[in-house]
């Protein structure tokens, strides 16, 4: 077989790291993006994006990455990231697919969303207080971007979920709607932070599934809050907490964790492999971790995943390692 | 080496296809350009060989034909470059050696020029015409001269009356990609069929020199433009992707040449066309390709074609100019819907031709009304693609009562000269300016990159074919 020509494939890939068609399977995607075996342009750049916090000169603190996955064409997911006096924020929105414009409606209520705690935080803001603020105004951005087509033959408005954490001042504050989530992830314990508004949570609330029944019905993924025009009055749910020793604060979409639900999981996954094998350092590694793990369980939707470390680095201490 | 020649590829076309379709058109055009420097300079050391074939047969000695003849072949032989191996064949029952003596080539000097010129002086008509034999023997001549520019020049007056339609295809076939070849038909009694045959298997063109006294400048012209190529041996290779067919590929300037079933595979999903020798010109291609549809928004590249070149010394092959033609799935039927301007001219000018033939021969065989139709056909098509050539020369085969409907009547009378010219050059296209059809500037992947750069890795029109993961 012709494995030289596949590392080289790969290794001139450009945008496309991993140069295995998302079409037809084949290793022979081009520098130029398109599969050398059935001829599709594979997905461009604007699709998979990467960011990571800098803190004197050093990638630290928190890094994100968004990718559409294996199966689709398009990332319908968005994040945003930034540095806060003491810590940092993030935001992640997961359009919806079924409404057209959600891909704007994630993009906008994400870059509005961190723009609101970056805003409120650095004024004194109390977080609790901030992150109400951000979702009711990413909430607005999404629905005034139903202006034009809203209504117009009655199909669903732009929509998406809400998730954001502020990790500041020894202290973790997740806000969400919909079923994008925020974990806590360390060597000694992790849980989940947030509790997803979908069907098959409810049904389980309720009593009138089990958890394993509700996740094969084929309603789980329903949900039953998001951002939209359409959506309603609906309060974002708030949690805090402080956490008492070092880890890290992961947000992500679900297509993270529709196939690794489990936080410990993620744990092993965003902490990195056993010891002596070669590992990338710091959030952006993690998050790589994070997300080629959803690639190799099939990628079947967009994945995006932002880490945040605690606790942040202190830029009073010296710079080691 | 003499300096290559800059070669470029350009495509032009509508990438956009509506939801399932399948069938994406666009037009190659391959340019070579030396710069400032003139042709026949910039390919003063460029290996190439040169054979003079002249019909001597026994018609040849009415209407001044003859005399004509002997003063193109010098007229040819002159203005060989030093250092081009030559040699001059005399056509008959069976090919003669006129110059040098015996089965070989010569080197072009002064010397050699001069005792050629001598000898196509005492040329003689006598005999039949049996143009395979004389191919072969040309080939033979060739024979060795591998990497060089390989050319001859065929001069008839007749049919092929002295060997079997099946003598001469063996021998098309056996000189097929061996060398080049144009020929000039003088007089009115040769077949244009069987010279665009021949030419068309050789990669030359032909043309139709009714009177023999304008043979002595044509003969220069076609001589000069040979001893102007500087690239032997030029292959257009077309990948597509996995499933899908390639419709045909044409060249469509500066002739109409169907080279769909000239292809050889080259490459698991690639194929090489050849396209002979290249100096300093431009020349343009039709390529239709069926791909499996995509969904909405997605792109393909439907065809990555690129100009080879043979590596000279047991080098590798070279890759002078590539370019893409894509296809993009819309649901925008303003996109979806438009037509490349320039798909739209060739198509029409593939059509013409066919038109042409089609009703020149319908009129041979006394068949009227598939003639007026498809003469009246030719008329409108000439005007659309303003083809102005071919719009005067059958003006001396039909009158005209209707441009713009194709209306037109046989004439009752039309020489002989005329008919065959018109038949000979229903292939002679004309250039358009470049259209301006837009492409959106939203998407700017789906304007072809003139010549985008080779991917490293890749060797040349082998594609990594695994199915892997």
């Amino acid at each position: 077989m012709n494995r030289d020509r596949s590392a080289d494939a790969r290794a001139h890939g450009g945008g496309h790291g991993e140069a295995a068609c998302r079409d037809c399977g084949s290793w022979a995607v081009t520098a130029d993006g398109f599969c050398g075996a059935c001829g599709l342009r594979q997905p461009g750049g604007d699709e998979h994006a990467e960011a990571q916090l800098v803190v004197d000169g050093r990638p630290a603190l928190g890094a994100g990455i968004s990718d559409p996955g294996l199966r689709r064409v398009h990332n319908e997911d968005a994040f945003a990231l930034a540095a806060l006096p003491r810590g940092a924020c993030a935001v992640v929105c997961d359009g919806v697919a079924t409404a057209p414009g959600s891909r704007e409606a994630a993009r906008a209520a994400a870059q509005t969303a961190s723009g609101v705690l970056l805003d409120r935080i650095g004024a004194g803001a109390d977080p609790d207080e901030a992150t109400r603020q951000a979702v009711r105004r990413a909430g607005e951005a999404v629905a005034a971007l139903s202006g034009g087509m809203g209504g117009a033959g009655g199909g669903p408005g732009p929509a998406c979920t809400f998730v954001s954490a502020v990790v500041a001042a020894g202290r973790v504050t997740v806000g969400w709607l919909g079923d994008s989530r925020a974990y806590w992830l360390s060597a000694a314990d992790s849980y989940p932070l947030t509790t997803d508004d979908s069907w098959a949570v409810q049904a389980v609330a309720r009593g009138e599934a089990t958890a394993a029944a509700a996740r094969a019905d084929r309603r789980a993924h329903m949900l039953t809050a998001w951002l939209g025009a359409d959506a309603g009055a609906f309060d974002a749910h708030l949690a805090a907490f402080e956490p008492d020793g070092p880890g890290l604060v992961l947000v992500c979409s679900d297509g993270l964790w529709n196939d690794l639900p489990d936080a410990a999981a993620l744990a092993s996954v965003a902490l990195g492999g056993p010891d002596g094998e070669a590992r990338e350092d710091g959030p952006l590694g993690a998050a790589r971790r994070l997300v080629r793990a959803a690639l190799d369980a099939g990628g079947h939707d967009n994945v995006t995943v932002v880490v945040i470390e605690f606790p942040p680095p202190d830029p009073t201490r010296e710079p080691g390692r | 080496m003499s300096e290559r020649p800059e070669f470029t590829i350009r495509v032009d076309q509508n990438p956009y296809l509506p939801a399932g379709g399948r069938e994406m058109h666009a037009i190659v055009t391959v340019e070579a350009g030396t710069g400032e420097a003139g042709s026949a300079e910039a390919a003063a050391d460029a290996d190439a060989a040169e054979v003079i074939i002249i019909d001597t047969s026994g018609s040849m000695s009415y209407s001044g034909k003859m005399a004509a003849a002997r003063r193109a072949a010098k007229a040819a032989v002159g203005v060989l470059r030093d250092g081009v191996r030559f040699a001059v064949v005399a056509g008959a029952n069976r090919p003669r050696m006129i110059y040098p003596q015996g089965e070989r080539l010569v080197e072009a000097s002064a010397a050699t020029r001069r005792s050629a010129a001598d000898a196509v002086a005492r040329l003689d008509a006598a005999g039949g015409t049996a143009i395979g034999s004389w191919l072969r023997l040309a080939d033979r001549l060739f024979e060795g001269r591998d990497g060089a520019v390989k050319h001859a020049i065929l001069l008839t007056d007749g049919k092929n009356q002295h060997e079997s339609d099946e003598e001469l295809d063996a021998a098309l076939r056996q000189c097929s990609g061996h060398f080049l070849c144009d020929a000039r038909g003088v007089g009115t009694d040769w077949e244009v069929a069987e010279l665009r045959k021949i030419t068309s298997a050789l990669l030359g063109g032909f043309l139709d020199v009714p009177d023999p006294k304008d043979l002595e400048a044509d003969f220069l012209a076609m001589t000069r433009a040979a001893m102007g190529k500087q690239v032997a041996d030029v292959a257009l290779r077309v990948w597509t992707p996995q499933h899908a067919e390639l419709r045909f590929l044409k060249q469509m300037v500066p002739t109409v040449d169907d080279l769909t079933g000239r292809r050889a595979e080259s490459g698991a999903q690639t194929v090489d066309y050849p396209l002979g020798a290249w100096g300093s010109e431009n020349r343009e291609y039709h390529l239709c390709v069926a791909v499996e549809p995509g969904d909405i928004g997605r792109q393909m590249r439907a065809a990555w074609v690129k100009l080879i070149a043979p590596g000279t010394g047991g080098g590798a092959e070279r890759v002078l100019a590539s370019g893409n033609v894509l296809a993009e799935w819309t649901d925008d039927e303003a996109r979806s819907t438009r037509i490349n301007g320039r798909v739209a001219h060739h198509t029409g000018q593939s059509e013409l031709a066919d038109a042409i033939q089609e009703g020149l021969e319908a009129r041979r065989e006394g068949d009227e009304d598939t003639a007026t139709a498809r003469l009246g056909r030719a008329v409108v098509l000439a005007r659309e693609v303003g083809n102005e050539q071919i719009a005067g020369l059958l003006d001396k085969v039909v009158d005209v009562v209707d441009q713009a409907t194709g209306t037109v009547r046989l004439k009752a009378e039309v020489s002989k000269a005329d008919e065959m010219s018109l038949d000979t050059r229903s292939v002679r296209t004309v250039r358009t300016a470049r259209t301006r059809t837009p492409t959106p500037p939203t998407t700017p992947g789906a304007t072809p990159p003139a010549k985008p750069a080779e991917p490293p890795s890749a060797p040349p029109g082998t594609p990594p074919d695994e199915a892997g993961s």
